[in-house]
């Protein structure tokens, strides 16, 4: 197993401590810390193994003009892409499907894999027995976020700078906690120029039942986290004591979608 | 101009037959399994055929969302839930996941495969990737605008669904789990429990909320039909009968007249209106003419009003006395001045002067739900016309 870090800021000399870096493309991806230029993922694919994410939505502009800039990309291993369009322009074996919470189940994986598509990155909502059975019954190149701040929400809505407007409120934040108010449940909003994102409040952390997993690639993100839980994080991202507070959701319990008769 | 099928919403068998009844070209429907909408009353497969018998009767078609994204353990039955459709006569299935796209085409099953909303297409490239697969429709995502389903149109060769009313994600579509992580139902197998619309605290006083208003597209049909979309979606298959026959009959309406190039500023306004007073939320227009703001968003104060404007539908009409049978469905006096419309019938209001029991006595009004009341109408009426509060 290997591990892939999404960085969150310019060049760091511990880039190297994994086996690759996958670099969010400035303008065409979302919910990240920081983004890198065609000229920045370039020079650093001299020194790294370098892959590139690309996880917006394109619309009718972002569809033509990407594929000026992915021409300009050099050697880099392969592409994260959420958008569909692009598998009509990337060669199949530079893709790696990465629709968020859409791949669940192995048919979907062997189906790809069947279209040429033979990496994809698996929901992280699925519990430890469903990952296992999907590394079981496929043969394609898996790759899952080990650690990761989960994104609950894509909306090309601008949430909070409606929120202000709404009530008058001076303000130029980008990034608020919010909490649910009935669980208290905590969130993370997140403002861009053409997304706000969501984040659940805990970090989703697998590393205890890496083993068991047991797929190609982990990736490793540490965007939007604090510095301390950066560092913690990048330290310790193979050991299975993090000592930060962390969560594994669904991992070891499923999750229900009927609601009962008395409920 | 292209012909552009009104596609309606019915979570029962009641609901398919209305929408049916008052213009509805197609009608996409849930089975109890594998659709989006695991809580809404959903068709058994039994109810399925006589849906698609019922439809088929009046040259319509029905479509099945097997849309939900599937895990490991629900592909089990999956093979056998498609070969019934498929053999029932199911005219599409919209689909979301590849598992099920796989399967379709490896049972070389007959229906079409429709892409969902919920994988979120928003330009040529991605719906092409579809029409790849074999898809003959991708409903596209609600956050295209105007210029994004025109490039789709002219730069793709497969039919474009497009939703114009109902209920609005804040998300992108497929792409929102708060509600498993908040409320531990996924929302992307049919237990969504809407957090979206929930309230949440922050540093700041006012409650903070992300709701959408719902989308209302009237005053773009015109501009639609005429980009040449070939279906038209009604959001809402867990609304009321009077909320289903009134938005199709009101979308059903302005794509005529857009056809028949009779479409005024009086006709447009008149089924705004209508529209506007069945829903029981706010409803605007989204993303197709600009990137959403706080006009349509939701904050405090949000208000939810039970719609009584559905007084009751015709069950016969005595042409002699000029008199229609009709079933109660809401209160209503002498005095009152309604309104009949119909799938057939230009809609004209006149005041009721009198009201019959169903024991031949004069009454004062109608309390009692579903009782059947005889009254005189000015112009014919026909069966399954429905009477409602005036609208002004």
């Amino acid at each position: 197993m290997k591990y892939l870090l999404i960085p969150k800021s310019n060049y760091k000399s511990y880039f190297f401590n994994f086996d690759g870096v996958i670099l969010p493309l400035k303008d065409y991806s979302i919910g990240f810390d920081y983004y890198y230029s065609v000229e920045e993922i370039n020079e650093l694919s001299k020194k790294l193994k370098v892959y590139v994410i690309i996880n917006k939505f394109l619309h009718k502009i972002d569809i033509v003009n990407i594929k000026n800039i992915i021409e300009k990309i050099d050697n880099v291993e392969g592409y994260f892409i959420e958008d569909l369009g692009l598998t009509n322009i990337i060669s199949k074996d530079k893709i790696i499907i990465n629709q968020n919470h859409i791949i669940n189940n192995y048919l979907a994986i062997n189906y790809l894999n069947e279209l040429g598509f033979k990496r994809c990155v698996v929901s992280n909502e699925l519990t430890l027995e469903e990952l296992k059975e999907i590394k079981n019954k496929t043969n394609s190149e898996l790759y899952y976020f080990l650690i990761n701040r989960n994104m609950l929400l894509y909306s090309k809505r601008k949430l909070v700078t409606n929120y202000f407007q709404n009530y008058g409120i001076q303000s130029d934040e980008k990034n608020l906690k919010i909490k649910e108010k009935v669980s208290n449940h905590e969130l993370i909003i997140k403002e861009e120029s053409s997304s706000t994102t969501i984040y659940d409040g805990k970090i989703f952390n697998a590393v205890d039942y890496k083993e068991d997993i047991n797929y190609d690639f982990y990736i490793i993100n540490i965007n939007n986290m604090s510095d301390e839980e950066t560092e913690e994080i990048i330290n310790n991202y193979k050991n299975n004591k993090l000592k930060i507070n962390t969560e594994n959701y669904f991992l070891l319990n499923e999750i229900g979608y009927k609601v009962k008769k008395d409920e | 101009m292209n012909k552009c099928e009104i596609l309606s919403p019915a979570g029962d068998l009641e609901r398919l037959k209305w929408a049916i009844r008052y213009g509805a070209d197609a009608v996409y429907i849930g089975g109890y399994d594998y659709s989006l909408r695991a809580n809404a009353n959903n068709f058994s497969l039994e109810e399925i055929k006589e849906a698609i018998l019922f439809a088929h009767a009046y040259n319509k078609k029905v479509y099945i969302t097997v849309n939900m994204l599937f895990h490991n353990q629900d592909l089990d039955n999956l093979d056998n839930y498609l070969k019934e459709l498929d053999k029932i006569g199911v005219d599409a299935f919209i689909v979301s996941d590849y598992a099920v796209i796989k399967r379709i085409k490896e049972l070389k099953l007959k229906p079409e495969v429709h892409i969902s909303t919920q994988e979120s297409s928003t330009n040529y490239q991605t719906v092409n990737f579809w029409k790849q697969l074999g898809a003959s429709r991708v409903v596209l995502a609600r956050e295209c605008s105007k210029e994004d389903i025109i490039d789709i149109k002219n730069k793709c060769d497969i039919e474009l669904e497009v939703f114009i009313h109902g209920a609005m994600c804040t998300s992108y579509s497929g792409r929102c789990v708060l509600s498993n992580y908040v409320t531990l139902r996924d929302s992307n197998r049919g237990g969504c429990s809407q957090v979206c619309r929930f309230s949440f605290n922050t540093s700041y006083s006012p409650e903070f909320s992300i709701c959408s208003k719902d989308l209302n597209m009237a005053q773009y049909i015109s501009e639609m039909v005429k980009i040449g979309i070939d279906s038209l979606k009604i959001e809402g298959r867990m609304r009321s009968v009077y909320y289903i026959a009134t938005v199709v009959n009101a979308y059903k309406m302005l794509v005529m007249h857009t056809i028949n190039n009779t479409l005024t500023d009086e006709v447009l306004n008149y089924y705004k209106k209508v529209l506007d007073r069945c829903a029981n939320r706010e409803s605007t227009v989204h993303f197709y003419d600009k990137t959403p703001g706080v006009n349509e968003q939701y904050f405090t104060g949000r208000e939810e009003v039970s719609n009584q404007d559905f007084l009751g539908y015709v069950k016969g009409y005595d042409e002699k006395n000029k008199t229609m049978v009709i079933e109660q469905r809401n209160n209503f006096k002498v005095g009152d001045v309604v309104e009949i419309f119909g799938p057939n019938t230009e809609p004209f209001s006149f005041k009721i002067n009198e009201i019959i029991n169903d024991k031949n006595e004069s009454v004062a009004s109608a309390k009692h739900p579903q009782e059947t009341i005889y009254i005189k109408a000015p112009k014919p009426v026909q069966v399954f016309d429905i009477m409602r509060v005036k609208i002004d």
